[in-house]
């Protein structure tokens, strides 16, 4: 083929409309590349079926243009398998990393657990050590009344021979039949006995409590109205009907 | 050239798949193409089918345009071209009876062109004679290559090759200001 059959014998019209066979197509670019003459006549056969396109153009129905744009994505969508891949990483991805998260935070909540804990610890040893003093103080408070009340008669009961070192104080109001009792000087006692204390009135004894000796503190006892005198008893846990007079071992007289 | 400067841009920005570079391809060049492809299947539903296909096929496959091998509309009008004329030989087509017979040819020539005559092509295709206008709408515009004009118009190939190249350069002697 050489370039006055190319141009003669219509081979850039059968080029431009693509009848040609691939080995023709591939010589005629050749040419189109290299001889300008040849360059020269196609651009302008070029020219001519695009004028002669728009001059004939037809305007298709508006449908098909707004159906290309919605499909143009669709070829896409093949290829988006690189985006599926990228979505599936990040979701492993994201996975990992509220994994690691909540693993963070399962130990940060077990850690503030703990803390408040402790802290219900602490607040609770010190609602008890504020109870503690609160008693204290309450206790105190009704030891300085009882001290203090012109009502309250102050009984010294002395040590009997059983016990002669001894000594206990009881307050007594016979108004309101109320009775404190002291009981730090008497001596600690064997398991299973308890310090009773009595009521004498017309020389029969009345049941007036139980005590420990150790409960450093006022004893709160039964409520007694008349009496002409006081003795504490040593007795089986939880108190006798009557007193066991050997045991003897304070005595006041009212 | 102002005009492939434009293009080149638009082919770029066809190669970064910008929508808006296909909605401005589809409005400039859609009824030039619809004009190729409506003449060479003659039935305005398969032809909207086809155009449908074209641009989608323009859009997907922007890569393998080739500007050292000619212009953008060149390597659209091929596309548009041989997917009509794929279409017109289906089955498909067939059976709804679409005759590709060329006997009942209409001088498409014979209607006012679609486009503001500034050029003064109407007068050129006047001036060029039947055969000529004949030869370029079977061969250019309903998708006959030069041995089925040949046949048909019972020509001898070399003349229909000839003939062609002749009435073609003729148009361009005659819009001689429009190609300096």
């Amino acid at each position: 083929m050489n370039k006055q059959e190319i141009l003669k014998e219509g081979y850039l019209v059968a080029y431009i409309t693509g009848e040609l066979t691939s080995e023709q197509t591939r010589e005629i670019e050749k040419f189109i590349s290299s001889d300008e003459e040849v360059k020269h006549e196609y651009e302008d056969l070029e020219r001519i079926l695009e004028m002669l396109s728009f001059d004939r153009a037809v305007t298709p129905a508006a449908t098909v243009k707004k159906l290309i744009m919605e499909h143009r994505d669709v070829q896409k969508k093949s290829t988006d398998h690189s985006m599926l891949r990228y979505m599936v990483a990040a979701s492993v991805f994201i996975a990992i990393v509220s994994a690691v998260a909540s693993l963070y935070y399962r130990g940060e909540w077990q850690s503030a657990e703990r803390e408040l804990s402790d802290l219900n610890l602490q607040h609770q040893e010190l609602a008890e050590g504020f109870q503690f003093v609160k008693n204290e103080l309450a206790s105190n408070q009704v030891q300085f009344d009882v001290v203090n009340s012109p009502d309250f008669r102050r009984i010294i009961l002395d040590g009997t021979p059983n016990a002669a070192s001894a000594k206990t104080v009881l307050f007594w109001n016979p108004e309101q039949e109320e009775i404190y009792l002291n009981s730090s000087t008497l001596a600690a006692l064997p398991e299973g006995k308890q310090y009773q204390l009595w009521a004498l009135k017309d020389g029969q004894p009345i049941d007036a409590g139980v005590f420990d000796a150790d409960a450093a503190s006022f004893q709160v006892m039964k409520n007694i109205a008349q009496a002409d005198a006081f003795a504490v008893t040593v007795e089986q846990v939880g108190g006798a009907a009557s007193p066991t007079l050997s045991t003897m071992q304070v005595y006041g007289e009212a | 050239m102002v005009t492939k400067d434009f293009n080149s841009l638009l082919v770029k920005r066809l190669l970064d798949k910008d929508p808006t570079a296909l909605d401005y391809l589809y409005d400039h060049y859609s009824s030039a193409l619809y004009g190729i492809i409506f003449k060479t299947l003659n039935h305005h539903e398969m032809a909207e089918e086809t155009l449908h296909d074209v641009f989608l096929k323009i859009w997907n496959q922007i890569e393998k345009f080739d500007r050292s091998k000619g212009t953008l509309f060149t390597w659209m009008y091929r596309i548009a071209r041989n997917r009509a004329i794929d279409v017109r030989r289906s089955t498909d087509f067939k059976v709804q009876d679409k005759s590709d017979d060329i006997t009942g040819f209409v001088d498409m020539f014979e209607s006012e062109g679609n486009q503001e005559d500034y050029i003064g092509l109407s007068g050129v295709l006047n001036e060029i004679g039947a055969m000529c206008k004949k030869l370029i709408q079977l061969n250019f515009f309903m998708g006959y290559s030069h041995a089925e004009i040949s046949e048909k118009e019972e020509m001898p190939l070399g003349t229909v090759k000839t003939r062609l190249r002749n009435c073609l350069l003729s148009i361009k002697d005659k819009l001689k200001k429009d190609f300096e």
